[in-house]
């Protein structure tokens, strides 16, 4: 939030890059970033050579990236942009709900990645959201997808409270405190209880560097939208 | 070695077994044919020998003429018990079937019988001098004659038998790839008729009725009349929409899982992820790796492993968490993928739950086809009980030699 506030201090927009097979949908995200003032498309690929060739290190903060190119797949190609420039974060995007892909990169990658359905970012203010929290450095998940998720059965999860799940849901889409403690009418001070009280039980870490993006990686562990 | 090929036999596969036995029994009549020819060059030797022996005779003994017949007699002599003992050997006993002491065992007794036959019908030919020497020679002779000619036999028929061990391991492994290629085939066939069947029967269905939905609305806002209509036609359009979502959400997605599940083509822990996250809310699940997959074996920028084999590892795991939720009520599962270095390096998927443990049948009959396809890439699919409670599956698959070695270099 803080880095938000400084970057645009300074004027500086967050710098995205697009790499996506069809036209179309690549054309629409363009024209979304281009209305907001604090965005600018800097690259546009249409497969994973060309995005390989375009995205060099140091040149985007936030690639939004489809997952089945016509040349390869998306998250390979992320992973080796995000190899090469540790900076960049990723926003992955696809028709397929493919949400636990942010599970399997965890592992792997030092700068977890975001995932929106090709649906919800259409939605112009959804995707601003989730470049602008990724390009933070926090994970955002589609906002239909948290919306159906139910805790798993026995899960750490499962033991938040109504209130406890309500604030980590609004988080999990990459909303500010300032948003949830507005949306959820609590006060800012009530949020942050809230949010140590999911760190407890969720079992994280609050000397963890993120311990916003553990939570929000727990609620895709623990949860499911089947 | 011939112990060993014996042993085999029975546990060979039927396509293999006709033309062995075929092999078995030529290579037998094969030694047969070497052992007599061999006693046959001895005892050829041996009246040879004699005849000259007698023409060259100077000592001063008292010995019979060398009459043709003569020397016929103690070729025949020289023949007959070597050529009974050879037959007795690998034709009556057919020694080249046991172990090498049996063998031994049963030549030793039949050299010496017909190495003692021999001598006697030698003997009633007045065939040599009494001499204890060379009586002794004469003896071993015949024994050696005998031991010789069945053990080239026996050499021959074992190097043979080698070779067409081999020969029966290539058969079988062309054999088991022909069916394997007909089962994929197969198996791709009932794909495209589930697929198409599925596009033909429900998701038509749909198209159609949303088809028809959608003209009664264009015909509705013809005849456009009053704002009671125009709500009506708001509220269809937003039921449309809905509609025409769920079948992109349902019948969609099913129909390209069904050809290839989503993540295959990125990795098996990403398909993996993405399998397990679609489990209900009544079950979770962990993923555990070993290292050495996470570094090497299998990652998105570096894929190692086939998509056939992340397909049919992925089978797996659905199979058993579908087994173990279904069968067993199991509530937690624990997924597990490893690099086993054992008799060959093999990669491991390992899959505990906490369910009702082996209910007899219910698990196997599903579990049958998986253990076929990993068998057939040489690897295996075992399925135990738990001492804690719950059931314990692991599936092999053995790696190519190089992501082997890769992953190894990390440890």
């Amino acid at each position: 939030m803080a880095d938000a506030g400084a970057e645009q201090a300074r004027g500086l927009a967050v710098r995205v890059a697009v790499v996506e097979d069809e036209s179309l949908m690549r054309w629409m995200v363009r024209k979304i970033v281009e209305a907001r003032p604090d965005m600018r498309m800097v690259h546009e690929a249409a497969g994973f050579a060309e995005g390989r060739d375009l995205v060099q290190p140091g040149t985007a903060d936030v690639v939004v990236m489809d997952i089945d190119l016509g040349d390869g797949n998306g998250v390979a190609l992320a992973t080796l942009l995000q190899q090469r420039d540790p900076r960049l974060g990723v926003l992955l995007f696809s028709s397929h709900d493919v949400l636990d892909l942010v599970l399997a990169v965890r592992d792997t990658m030092r700068r977890p990645w975001s995932y929106l359905s090709k649906k919800s970012s259409l939605e112009p203010v959804t995707l601003a959201r989730a470049i602008h929290a990724t390009a933070r450095g926090e994970v955002v998940l589609d906002p239909e997808l948290v919306g159906k998720a139910t805790a798993r059965e026995g899960s750490a999860l499962a033991a938040l409270t109504q209130g406890q799940m309500k604030v980590l849901r609004l988080v999990a889409e990459g909303y500010s405190n300032a948003y949830v403690a507005e949306a959820l009418q609590l006060s800012p001070r009530s949020v942050e209880n809230h949010l140590h009280a999911i760190y407890k039980a969720l079992d994280i870490p609050t000397e963890n560097s993120n311990p916003r993006v553990m939570a929000v990686l727990a609620f895709v562990q623990q949860s499911s939208r089947y | 070695m011939a112990d060993d090929v014996a042993a085999r036999a029975p546990g060979l596969a039927p396509v293999g077994r006709m033309p062995r036995r075929e092999d078995e029994r030529e290579a037998a009549r094969r030694a047969l044919a070497l052992g007599l020819v061999n006693v046959l060059a001895a005892s050829l030797a041996a009246a040879g020998q004699w005849a000259s022996w007698r023409t060259e005779n100077e000592l001063d003994i008292h010995v019979t003429s060398p009459d043709w017949w003569r020397v016929l007699a103690v070729f025949a002599a020289n023949l007959v018990p070597s050529g009974l003992a050879v037959v007795v050997c690998l034709r009556w006993v057919g020694v080249w079937r046991y172990g090498w002491r049996r063998r031994l065992a049963v030549l030793a007794s039949v050299a010496a019988a017909s190495s003692l036959v021999r001598l006697l019908l030698l003997a009633t030919l007045r065939y040599s001098p009494a001499d204890l020497w060379f009586v002794v020679v004469e003896a071993a002779f015949g024994v050696l004659a005998v031991v010789l000619a069945v053990s080239l036999a026996l050499y021959d028929f074992d190097v043979g038998a080698e070779l067409r061990a081999a020969e029966v391991r290539r058969r079988e492994e062309e054999a088991r790839a022909e069916q394997a290629a007909r089962e994929a085939q197969q198996a791709e066939l009932d794909v495209r008729r589930d697929v198409s069947r599925r596009l033909h029967g429900s998701l038509q269905q749909r198209l159609v009725i949303l088809t028809h939905r959608l003209e009664r609305l264009s015909a509705m806002g013809a005849s456009g009349d009053g704002g009671g209509a125009r709500d009506g036609m708001a509220d269809e359009l937003r039921a449309l929409a809905d509609e025409l979502d769920e079948v992109r959400e349902r019948d969609v997605r099913e129909l390209s899982h069904a050809l290839i599940p989503v993540g295959v083509d990125i990795g098996l822990r990403e398909a993996l992820m993405i399998a397990l996250g679609r489990l209900p809310a009544t079950v979770s699940t962990s993923v555990t790796l070993d290292p050495v997959v996470l570094e090497r074996l299998d990652a998105p920028d570096r894929p190692h492993m086939a998509v056939a084999d992340r397909l049919l590892v992925l089978d797996v795991v659905e199979e058993g968490v579908t087994n173990a939720v279904r069968h067993g009520s199991a509530h937690t599962i624990a997924v597990h993928l490893g690099v086993d270095v054992g008799a060959d390096v093999a990669f491991t998927v390992t899959l505990d739950d906490d369910g009702s443990g082996l209910a007899p049948g219910a698990h196997e009959s599903g579990l049958a086809r998986l253990r076929e396809r990993l068998a057939k890439r040489g690897g295996s699919l075992t399925l135990s009980a738990r001492s804690e409670g719950g059931c314990r599956l692991v599936a092999r698959l053995p790696l190519a030699v190089d992501a082997a070695r890769d992953g190894g270099a990390t440890r």
